[in-house]
C-alpha cells in the first residue's frame, strides 16, 4: 500500500494525475469523434454515389485496421509530415507534435468511425413519417434535424454510444506507446523503477475497471432522461 | 515513398502476416470453448457461480487489451518465472472469450425465453 501513498514516496499522486490525463485524453478524442461523425454520417446517408463512397470507406477503413497502427501513423507519420512541409520552408530540425493532440486526434478518428455508424443506425430506424412531419411543420432543414430528428436520435443511439465510449477509454491506453503519461504510460514507469510490474498494471487494470463502471453509471442516467415519454 | 523498400520488406510483413493469422486462429478457438464454458456457467441458477462468470466477463472487456497483456506478460513473469511463446497464446483469449461469452449470454438468454415460451403453452 506505501507503493500508492501520495507524495514522494509512493505513486498515488503521479497515478491520480495520469487518471486525470486518461479522461482528459478519451472525452477530447470522443468529441472530435462526433466531429467526424457529424461530417461523415450524412455522406453515409446520402444518395450520392461518390459521397456514399467516401463515408463507406472511412468506416470500413478505419475499422478494419487495429487502432495500434492508426496511432503509429499520426504520430510517427505525423511528424515525419510536418518536417518534411517544413523542410520545404527552409526548416530542417527536428519537430516533435505534441503526443496529447496526436494521441486524441488517432483515438478520436478511430471512436468517429464507431460513432458514424452508430448514428447511421440510429437515423435509419426512424420513423420516415416523423421527417415528412418535420417537413410539414414548415421549418428548414438545420431546424428539422436539430429540434425533431436529433433528439430522438439521441434516444435510439445512447445505448451504443455508450459503448463507443467504452471502446474509447480503453483505446486510449494505446496512446502511451507515444509517451504521453496517462494510466497506461504511468504503470509502466512506476512498474519499471519498483520492478513490481503485477501489483502496479493491477491497479492500471482496476482504475480502468472503475472509470467504465462510474462512465456507466452516468450513462444510464443520460438514458433515463432521453427515454422520457416511451 | 521509398518504392524499394516496400518491395523488400513485403516478405517480412508476409510472414509476420502467417503468424497473425496463427494467433487470431489459435485464440478464437480457445476462446470459443472458454466463451461456451462461461455461457453455460451464467445460466446456473447458482448466485455465485452466475455472478462469478458475469464478474469475469465485466472485467475483462472493461479493462483494455494492452493491460491485460502487459499483466500476463511482465506481471505473471514476476511470481514463476513463466515467460514463454505460450503465454502469449493465453493472454490473447480471454479477451475472446469474455466478447464471444456475451454473445453466448444473449443466445442464450434466447434460447431460455424459447424454452420458457414453449413450456408455457
Amino acid at each position: 500500500m506505501e507503493l500508492l501513498a501520495f507524495g514522494n514516496t509512493g505513486w498515488g499522486d503521479e497515478l491520480f494525475i495520469a487518471t486525470l490525463m486518461t479522461i482528459a485524453v478519451s472525452i477530447t478524442a470522443m468529441i472530435i469523434g462526433f466531429f467526424f461523425a457529424l461530417i461523415f454520417t450524412p455522406l453515409k446517408l446520402s444518395k450520392n454515389k461518390f459521397l456514399n463512397f467516401i463515408g463507406n470507406s472511412y468506416t470500413t477503413v478505419i475499422r478494419g485496421v487495429p487502432e495500434l497502427l492508426v496511432i503509429y501513423l499520426f504520430f510517427f507519420g505525423g511528424t515525419g509530415a510536418v518536417m518534411y512541409v517544413a523542410s520545404i520552408f527552409g526548416y530542417n530540425e527536428y519537430i516533435e507534435i505534441n503526443a496529447f493532440i496526436t494521441g486524441a486526434f488517432a483515438i478520436g478518428i478511430i471512436s468517429g468511425a464507431y460513432s458514424t455508424e452508430v448514428f447511421r443506425g440510429a437515423i435509419q430506424s426512424i420513423d420516415k413519417g416523423q421527417f415528412e412531419a418535420a417537413k410539414t411543420l414548415g421549418l428548414n432543414k438545420f431546424g428539422q434535424f436539430f429540434k425533431i430528428i436529433l433528439p430522438q436520435t439521441l434516444r435510439l443511439a445512447i445505448p451504443n454510444l455508450s459503448n463507443v465510449w467504452q471502446i474509447t477509454l480503453k483505446d486510449t491506453s494505446l496512446i502511451s506507446v507515444t509517451g504521453l503519461v496517462e494510466i497506461m504510460r504511468q504503470s509502466y514507469i512506476a512498474a519499471g523503477s519498483t520492478r513490481d510490474p503485477l501489483f502496479f498494471y493491477s491497479f492500471a487494470a482496476v482504475l480502468y475497471l472503475l472509470l467504465t463502471f462510474l462512465s456507466m453509471k452516468i450513462i444510464n442516467r443520460l438514458e433515463i432522461k432521453y427515454s422520457r415519454g416511451y | 515513398m521509398d518504392l524499394e523498400l516496400m518491395i523488400n520488406s513485403f516478405p517480412k510483413l508476409l510472414n509476420a502476416a502467417g503468424i497473425t493469422l496463427k494467433l487470431l486462429s489459435v485464440s478464437l478457438i480457445v476462446g470459443l470453448l472458454i466463451g461456451l464454458f462461461f455461457a453455460i456457467l451464467r445460466l446456473n441458477k447458482n448466485i455465485f457461480i452466475n455472478r462469478f462468470a458475469y464478474g469475469y466477463s465485466y472485467v475483462f472487456r472493461g479493462t483494455p487489451l494492452l493491460v491485460q497483456i502487459f499483466i500476463i506478460y511482465f506481471g505473471l513473469g514476476q511470481i514463476e518465472y513463466l515467460r514463454s511463446t505460450f503465454l502469449w497464446i493465453i493472454l490473447k483469449e480471454p479477451y475472446w472469450c469474455a466478447i464471444i461469452a456475451f454473445r453466448f449470454k444473449y443466445w442464450s438468454l434466447h434460447f431460455r425465453n424459447l424454452e420458457i415460451c414453449i413450456s408455457n403453452n
